[in-house]
């Protein structure tokens, strides 16, 4: 469970995040939606712990962010920063590996982190490259590499059912159609298994198919939240992403978006 | 690359051949001593008692005042500088980052030498400022104070810039070179000589008391440097993603930054500068067992102390009767390859 309150947010006269309030339940994989410059990179790095709110708290199952041990916190919570640096020829699997590092090194636990790490090798195919340098792979399959690490993170034995939390920033990046479809059935099964899944997204569709809500953000402030069924409509995509929007059925009732851009200058949602 | 299996035995091989080095090195010498006496005298009592026989006095000093002290301060020196070398690779992110090229070996040069020269002025408390302590406790805070310096100045925003922390480097060893020139300045000659000679880095020009004395301050820094290979390779993914696995990376940074800073400032408090030891074998060892610090620290100390014990004995041994001082040997050596790792950074676009 993920709950943020009165969460603010500036630098210098900018005040990219403006009192956000919500709660996340564990089980569901919410879709974080928003313009370029709303803030959805700002609210994930400061509910990761990565930058300190001005005023609010948050709060990781019940218990406030800055209570938390972080060697204990990052055992049920995982995050993905949006762009990663590594400079060292590490292979895929020691990269994933560092995932487990908050784990230790006692003998269960280095089976377990095998187990982990296999699985995570597994989901996002990347046996093959195993053994090959980070450094030597395409932007994508660099983003599986790390998507993988943070997965490894989190990941648990069938019968261990305790929360977790995962925050992921523009997880989709650079992934081609199929791995961005394998990912976002991912989310959606890691959510099932109580788990929060929050994850910033670009593309309407993807939230509308895959995810159980959403929250929206624009300037700073969160202006819709909700299940995708009632929230996520043709109104609000014209009105705060600037696209001439139109809903279509598709066959299982679920909803599906075309839309193009404004022809008239995009007038700002503030 | 060396098989992973095969890692840690690789380490154990390189600390065999460290120690096979030094018992090798302590054979050289103008004057003859056998293999089997140098082992009683190394092994004092306990070598009479296994029947090895009674060493001669004499035979005896050389090796300890001499050859011992000498072979240690490679040993730990030259191990602790490609350690710090490969630590400080690790704290920058990037494998251009070198003890003498970013300003590290300044700070301590520049520590050290005021204490020399302070300790030739002052005659009233020479007492203080002449002692060997002193002079390496001055030059690890001259370190530390630089390696500070130059981390924070190439770090933007969590990144470090690399262009940004190769001309800090340039910056620091300039405004260092011109503070020691200022003492060089104010110095008599036989202070000068002294400095200067020091600065060239020398094995042998350390007092044999201040090297023993030294000894398990190397020892400490070394192995508590050896710890911190895990948040040393979860710092490699990015500060913010080692937060994620629970490394804060601040106060990591800190440690990694006093520990590197005391290590390379206390070799140039007793050997003087010695450049690109700390560039080229960490570069080396990983080519053979990746970058993974766990491997990677021990195993670059062990080549370091390998490299530079063998070294040592050239500088005593290629020209008869003369000491080419260590500093313009490993020069000659890292300049090129510094430049040859340079270029190919640069194609690999990290800088």
């Amino acid at each position: 469970m993920i709950q943020a309150n009165g969460i603010h947010y500036s630098v210098g006269a900018r005040t990219l995040l403006n009192s956000v309030n919500f709660q996340l339940e564990p089980g569901r994989f919410y879709g974080l939606l928003g313009p370029n410059g709303a803030g959805k990179s700002t609210l994930l790095r400061i509910l990761s712990g990565e930058l300190k709110a001005q005023t609010g708290t948050v709060s990781i199952n019940g218990r406030k962010l800055s209570d938390w041990p972080l060697n204990e916190l990052a055992q049920i919570r995982g995050a993905l920063p949006q762009r990663a640096e590594l400079s060292f020829e590490y292979t895929v699997e020691e990269v994933i590996a560092l995932g487990r590092s908050p784990f230790g090194t006692a003998p269960n636990e280095a089976t377990k982190g095998t187990q982990a790490i296999e699985a995570s090798l597994e989901a996002f195919q990347l046996q093959t490259l195993r053994e090959r340098s980070y450094l030597n792979l395409s932007g994508g399959e660099q983003q599986r590499v790390q998507l993988a690490r943070v997965f490894a993170q989190i990941w648990r034995e069938a019968d261990d059912d305790s929360p977790r939390c995962l925050l992921l920033d523009e997880p989709t990046t650079s992934l081609d159609l199929s791995h961005q479809q394998q990912l976002l059935q991912l989310l959606r099964e890691t959510a099932r298994r109580n788990t929060t899944v929050l994850a910033a997204l670009h593309d309407p569709n993807q939230v509308a198919a895959h995810a159980d809500a959403l929250l929206v953000l624009c300037g700073g402030k969160l202006v819709a939240e909700g299940d995708v069924e009632t929230v996520l409509n043709d109104t609000l995509l014209e009105r705060y992403f600037c696209v001439e929007a139109e809903t279509l059925r598709t066959a299982q009732n679920g909803k599906s978006f075309s839309f193009r851009a404004h022809r008239s200058p995009p007038h700002s949602a503030q | 690359m060396i098989p992973k299996q095969y890692r840690r035995s690789f380490v154990a091989i390189l600390l065999l051949a460290t120690l096979a080095c030094s018992f090798a090195a302590l054979n050289f010498g103008s004057i003859d001593i056998p293999p089997g006496e140098i082992l009683s005298i190394c092994l004092g009592s306990l070598g009479s008692l296994l029947g090895l026989g009674d060493p001669a006095p004499e035979k005896a000093s050389i090796i300890f005042q001499l050859r011992l002290p000498r072979v240690l301060l490679a040993l730990l020196a030259g191990g602790g500088l490609a350690l710090a070398g490969a630590t400080l690779q690790g704290l920058f992110r990037n494998p251009l980052a070198d003890p003498a090229l970013i300003g590290v070996s300044s700070g301590g040069a520049v520590g050290a030498s005021l204490v020399l020269l302070l300790g030739s002025t002052l005659t009233f408390t020479s007492a203080i400022w002449s002692s060997p302590y002193t002079l390496m406790l001055v030059a690890m805070l001259g370190s530390v104070a630089s390696t500070q310096l130059v981390y924070s100045l190439s770090k933007t925003g969590g990144r470090i810039h690399v262009p940004t922390m190769l001309l800090c480097g340039i910056a620091v060893n300039a405004f260092g070179g011109a503070l020691v020139g200022v003492m060089l300045y104010c110095a008599d000659l036989d202070t000068l000589r002294e400095i200067t000679f020091w600065g060239m880095g020398s094995f042998s020009r350390a007092p044999h008391l201040a090297v023993f004395a030294a000894s398990p301050l190397f020892l400490l820094l070394i192995l508590l440097l050896l710890r911190q290979c895990h948040p040393l390779n979860v710092l490699l993914l990015g500060n913010a993603e080692a937060l994620h696995l629970g490394f804060d990376p601040h106060p990591i940074q800190r440690r990694l930054i006093l520990l590197c800073g005391a290590l390379v400032g206390l070799s140039v408090a007793l050997c003087g500068s010695i450049a690109f030891v700390g560039l080229v074998v960490p570069h080396l060892v990983r080519l053979l067992v990746g970058p993974n610090h766990r491997y990677l620290l021990p195993a670059s100390f062990f080549a370091g102390a390998i490299l530079m014990i063998i070294v040592d004995l050239l500088a005593h041994n290629l020209l008869s009767n003369a000491n080419i001082p260590i500093g313009i040997l490993t020069a000659f050596i890292g300049a090129p390859f510094f430049l040859y790792l340079l270029l190919n950074a640069r194609r690999k676009e990290i800088v």
